[in-house]
C-alpha cells in the first residue's frame, strides 16, 4: 500500500511539469501584460515599454521559461508583481477561506446529495423520485453567480441573517467565519449535490437489485438496515469517486463564488491575477490547484480500500 | 406679578424664534468617530500614485498623500503644502515657500529636500510628470522651506499640473523615495489627513486618522482648504459585483458603493435610506482612431466615420436613462470656463450618404476596419456594437474584436494591430491635459497646426486669449475628425443617507465627511 502511495506521488511530478509548461505558454501567449495594467489607462506607449523592460518582460519567451523552471526547481514560485510578496505567501494567505469554503460546500453537497439519492432510489418511479431528480437537475443547471445573488437578496438583504459579502478570518471570530461562508457554501454545495444525488441514486438502484439484498430482506432485517447497512455502503464507491471529482469542481466553482461574495480566497486570487496578468501568481496557483486535485484523488483511491476490503493495490 | 408668567413665555417664544434657526441642528453637526466602509470595484494595481494613472489608486491615496497644490470646485489650483508662491517677471521661474510645521505620518517634518526629491521622481516616472519635466531646467532648494523650479519656456499651468488629481505630484519623504530606487515606494507615507495602515489584498485597505495632521485654515473647497478627518478609520473593500455592492449598502454593511449601473437609479431613488449620487463632472465615451494606420490615417475615412454616426442612439444604448448622458460638442465639459460648441455641425450627423461619398473620395475599397473593444466596461462594447451597423450602412467593413481590457491596452500600443479602439476619457482641468490631443498617446493624433496652438495654450494664462485659441483648436479637431467623442456621461455612486458632507469634485473627497448617528 505504501509503495503504491509513493509511486502515485512520484507520478505527480510529470503531471505538474505538463501543467506548468502548458500553463506558462497559455498565459504568456495571451495578449496583454502587467506593465500596461499597472500604469493605468492614460500611460503612453513609451512608459509601458520602459516598465516592460524593467520587469524583464521584453526578454525572449524561452529565456523567461528557463528562468522560471530554474526557480521552481529550487522551490521558489517567484514574486507577485502586484501583491509585492512571494507567490507562496500570497497563496497561503488565501488558503483559509478557500479550504473552509470547499469543506463546507462538500458537507452541504454530501448532506443534500446522498439522502436525496437514497430516497430517490428507494422510492424509484414515484413522485418522490421525480421531485428529487428534478431538484438535482435544477442544481446542475443553475449558474452559481445567479443562485448566489438570489441567496444574498433573500437571506442577507431581506432577512438580515448573513453578511452580504466579505470574510472574517477564524483568528478574529470563529462564528463570524462560519456566518460569512454559509451562503457561498450553499451556493457551491447545491450545484455539487446534484451530481452526487444522481450518482447515489443509480448505484443504489444497481445494488438494491443484487441477490445479497434479497437475502438480507429474507433474513427478516428491517428495511432501514437493508438500505443503510447493506446497500448504501456498497453503493458508496462510485459515489465517492464523484465526491472526489466534485472537489475539483468546487475549486473551479470557488472562482465564481468567491468573486460574487467578495471572499479573499484562492479563486479570487486566480481571477484577479489573470485579469491583470500577474504571471507568477497564475503559474503558482495552477501548480497548487493541479497538485491538490491529484492529491485529493489519491486520497479517494486510498479510501476505496477501507470501503471495500476486496480492493488491493499491489 | 400676574403678568410675569405671560411675559416670560412671550420672551421665551421670541428668544426661541430668534435663536433656534441660528443653532446648528444635530444633523448638520459633524460627528467625529466611526469607520467608513467603502465598497470599491476592485483592487488598485499599485498604491504608488506617481506610478499609475489608474483612477482607483487616486481615490484611495488622495486621502493619504498631498501635493504642493490641489484644485477647488472650479478646478482652479490652490496651495496645499505651499504657503506662498511667486512667478518671476520672465514667467520662467516659480518659487514656492512651503508651509512650516507640516508633519509626515512618520512624525518627521516636511522640508524642501522631500519636495525636491518627490517632484524629481514624479518628473522621471509619471506620464504627465515626464511631459512637464521636458520643460524643466532645474529644481533647487536654497533653504529648508523654499523650492525653485526653473523652466525652459513659460508654462502658465504649472500649479494646475502639480495639483491635478490623476497621477498626482504628491510629496513623499526623501528616504521613502531613496529606498524605492527605480521601483515602487514600499512605505506609503505623506502628509494627508489619513494615514495608511494596511493593505490585505482582496480584503481591504485601511486608513486611520492622522492625529498630527496640519490643516490649512481656509474653508474647504473641492480638494483644497481645511481638511478634517472625522472617521477613526476608512476601509476600502474590493467588491467586484455591482449587485453585491448595492446589497451591501442597502443592508448597511457598506456606507458607500463605487460605480453602480445607471439602470438601478429609479429603483434606488425610492429607498429612503439611500442616496443615489450622480457625479457632477462629465467623462466622455470615445472611439480613438489610429492616425498611423493606412486606413484611419486617411482624413476622409475618419470624416466618413464621423458622418455615419447617430450619437444619441449610441449613448442611449450605452447608458440608458438620459440623466446619465448628453450629446455635447465641447471637448471641455459645459461646466468648464473654456467650454465652446465650435465644430457642432460635425456632431451627430446621422448622414450615411455623406459618409458613403467621403469613403468613395478616400478610395476606400472595403478593407476591414479593425476595432478593438471590451465588454469589461460594458458601455464601451455596447457602443461599438451599436455603431457597427451604422458604419456598415455607409459602406464600411468592420472587424469588431472584443477582448479583455488588459489585451486592449497592450494591443493599442502597437499601431500595426488596430484601426479603432474603445475607451473613455475622464474629466481633465485643461485642454493641455487632454490625452486625445497628445501626439505621444496611442492614436498618435499629430497635426502641425494643432501642436502649434497647443504650445500657445501652454504659454498663455489670459482666459480670453485661451478661450479664443481653444475655440480654434476644437474646430480644427472636429474638421480633422481626430477622434470620435460619442457624448458625455455621468457615473452613479450609491451611499447611505447617514453619510454627510461627501464631495465629488475633483474626485471622491471623504475627508470632511462624517457618519450621522443612525
Amino acid at each position: 500500500m505504501s509503495g503504491y502511495i509513493v509511486r502515485r506521488l512520484i507520478a505527480l511530478l510529470p503531471v505538474l511539469l505538463i501543467v506548468a509548461t502548458v500553463g506558462f505558454f497559455l498565459i504568456y501567449l495571451t495578449p496583454g501584460d502587467p506593465a500596461s495594467v499597472m500604469l493605468g489607462p492614460d500611460a503612453t506607449t513609451e512608459d509601458v515599454e520602459n516598465l516592460r523592460h524593467l520587469m524583464g518582460l521584453d526578454r525572449p519567451l524561452i529565456v523567461q521559461i528557463l528562468r522560471w523552471y530554474g526557480r521552481t526547481l529550487r522551490g521558489d514560485l517567484g514574486y507577485s508583481i502586484f501583491l509585492q510578496r512571494p507567490v507562496v505567501q500570497a497563496i497561503f494567505e488565501r488558503l483559509q477561506p478557500t479550504v473552509m469554503l470547499t469543506l463546507m460546500s462538500l458537507i452541504v453537497a454530501v448532506l443534500i446529495g446522498i439522502p436525496t439519492g437514497v430516497v430517490a432510489a428507494v422510492r424509484r418511479n414515484t413522485w418522490v423520485d421525480q421531485a428529487a431528480m428534478g431538484v438535482a437537475l435544477l442544481g446542475v443547471s443553475m449558474p452559481s453567480f445567479w443562485f448566489g445573488l438570489n441567496l444574498i437578496l433573500v437571506f442577507s438583504v431581506y432577512l438580515g441573517l448573513f453578511p452580504v459579502a466579505g470574510y472574517v478570518p477564524l483568528a478574529e471570530s470563529v462564528s463570524g467565519a462560519f456566518r460569512s461562508l454559509v451562503l457561498p457554501a450553499v451556493t457551491l454545495g447545491f450545484g455539487a449535490s446534484a451530481l452526487i444525488a444522481r450518482m447515489t441514486r443509480s448505484s443504489m438502484l444497481e445494488v438494491l437489485g443484487q441477490d445479497y439484498i434479497r437475502t438480507a430482506r429474507a433474513k427478516g432485517n428491517l428495511e432501514r438496515i437493508v438500505v443503510y447497512h447493506h446497500a448504501l455502503r456498497n453503493a458508496m464507491i462510485p459515489t465517492l469517486t464523484v465526491v472526489g471529482l466534485a472537489m475539483g469542481g468546487l475549486l473551479a466553482g470557488a472562482i465564481v463564488t468567491e468573486t460574487v461574495f467578495a471572499l479573499p480566497g484562492v479563486g479570487r486570487l486566480v481571477i484577479s491575477s489573470v485579469m491583470r496578468r500577474d504571471y507568477p501568481v497564475v503559474q503558482g496557483v495552477l501548480m497548487f490547484v493541479a497538485g491538490s486535485y491529484v492529491f485529493v484523488n489519491l486520497l479517494i483511491d486510498v479510501l476505496y480500500v477501507y470501503l471495500d476490503p476486496r480492493i488491493k493495490y499491489a | 406679578m400676574r403678568y410675569l408668567p405671560g411675559r416670560a413665555v412671550a420672551l421665551a417664544v421670541v428668544l426661541a424664534l430668534v435663536l433656534i434657526p441660528l443653532m446648528p441642528t444635530a444633523a448638520q453637526q459633524p460627528r467625529r468617530g466611526g469607520a467608513l466602509r467603502i465598497a470599491h470595484i476592485g483592487e488598485p494595481p499599485t498604491l504608488d500614485q506617481h506610478w499609475t494613472t489608474a483612477a482607483i489608486t487616486g481615490h484611495i491615496m488622495y486621502h493619504v498623500n498631498e501635493g504642493l497644490f490641489a484644485v477647488n470646485r472650479k478646478f482652479e489650483p490652490k496651495p496645499v503644502l505651499v504657503d506662498k508662491w511667486t512667478l518671476s517677471p520672465d514667467r520662467m521661474t516659480y518659487t514656492f515657500t512651503l508651509r512650516k510645521g507640516v508633519k509626515f505620518h512618520n512624525g518627521k517634518e516636511m522640508t524642501s529636500e522631500d519636495v525636491k526629491a518627490s517632484l524629481e521622481r514624479w518628473g522621471r516616472i509619471a506620464t504627465r510628470g515626464r511631459g512637464l519635466f521636458a520643460n524643466v531646467v532645474s529644481v533647487s532648494n536654497p533653504d529648508a522651506l523654499t523650492v525653485v523650479m526653473k523652466l525652459r519656456e513659460p508654462y502658465a499651468l504649472l500649479p494646475l499640473d502639480l495639483g491635478w488629481v490623476g497621477q498626482s505630484a504628491v510629496i513623499f519623504p526623501k528616504e521613502v523615495i531613496d529606498e524605492a530606487g527605480t521601483g515602487m515606494v514600499k512605505r506609503f507615507i505623506s502628509t494627508g489627513p489619513y494615514r495608511f495602515v494596511e493593505h490585505l489584498p482582496d480584503r481591504h485597505i485601511r486608513l486611520d486618522r492622522f492625529e498630527g495632521y496640519a490643516a490649512r485654515t481656509e474653508d474647504p473647497d473641492g480638494a483644497t482648504g481645511r481638511k478634517h478627518a472625522y472617521f477613526d478609520s476608512i476601509y476600502i473593500i474590493p467588491v467586484p459585483d455591482a449587485a453585491v455592492r448595492i446589497a451591501g449598502v442597502k443592508r448597511g454593511e457598506f456606507h458607500f458603493a463605487e460605480t453602480i449601473p445607471p439602470d438601478e437609479y429609479d429603483r434606488l431613488r425610492t429607498d429612503p435610506d439611500l442616496v443615489p449620487f450622480i457625479t457632477e463632472t462629465a467623462s466622455w465615451l470615445t472611439a480613438v482612431f489610429n492616425n498611423r494606420s493606412p486606413l484611419m490615417g486617411n482624413r476622409k475615412i475618419r470624416q466618413a466615420f464621423q458622418a455615419a454616426l447617430d450619437q444619441e442612439a449610441v449613448m442611449r444604448a450605452a447608458y440608458g436613462n438620459p440623466r446619465f448622458w448628453r450629446i455635447d460638442p465641447g471637448l471641455m465639459p459645459k461646466e468648464h470656463y473654456l467650454w465652446t460648441d465650435a465644430g457642432k455641425e460635425f456632431v451627430n450627423q446621422k448622414n450615411p450618404e455623406r459618409a458613403r461619398q467621403l469613403l468613395a473620395e478616400a478610395g476606400y475599397k472595403g478593407e476591414p476596419i479593425r476595432w478593438i473593444t471590451t465588454m469589461e466596461y460594458v458601455a464601451y462594447g455596447t457602443a461599438a456594437q451599436v455603431v457597427k451597423p451604422m458604419l456598415e450602412r455607409a459602406g464600411f467593413v468592420v472587424d469588431l474584436q472584443v477582448v479583455d481590457w488588459a489585451t486592449l491596452v497592450a494591443r493599442r500600443a502597437r499601431p500595426e494591430l488596430w484601426d479603432v479602439f474603445s475607451t473613455a476619457f475622464s474629466f481633465v482641468a485643461d485642454p493641455v491635459l487632454l490625452l486625445s490631443l497628445q501626439p505621444t498617446w496611442p492614436g498618435w493624433y499629430d497635426n502641425r497646426d494643432m501642436n502649434a496652438m497647443m504650445t500657445l495654450m501652454r504659454r498663455h494664462s489670459d482666459p480670453k486669449v485661451r478661450h479664443d485659441l481653444w475655440k480654434r483648436m476644437q474646430k480644427l479637431w472636429y474638421e480633422d475628425a481626430g477622434t470620435i467623442k460619442f457624448g458625455d456621461y455621468f457615473v452613479l455612486h450609491l451611499f447611505r443617507k447617514e453619510l454627510k458632507g461627501y464631495v465629488n469634485i475633483p474626485t471622491h473627497v471623504w475627508w470632511n465627511s462624517w457618519l450621522d448617528a443612525r
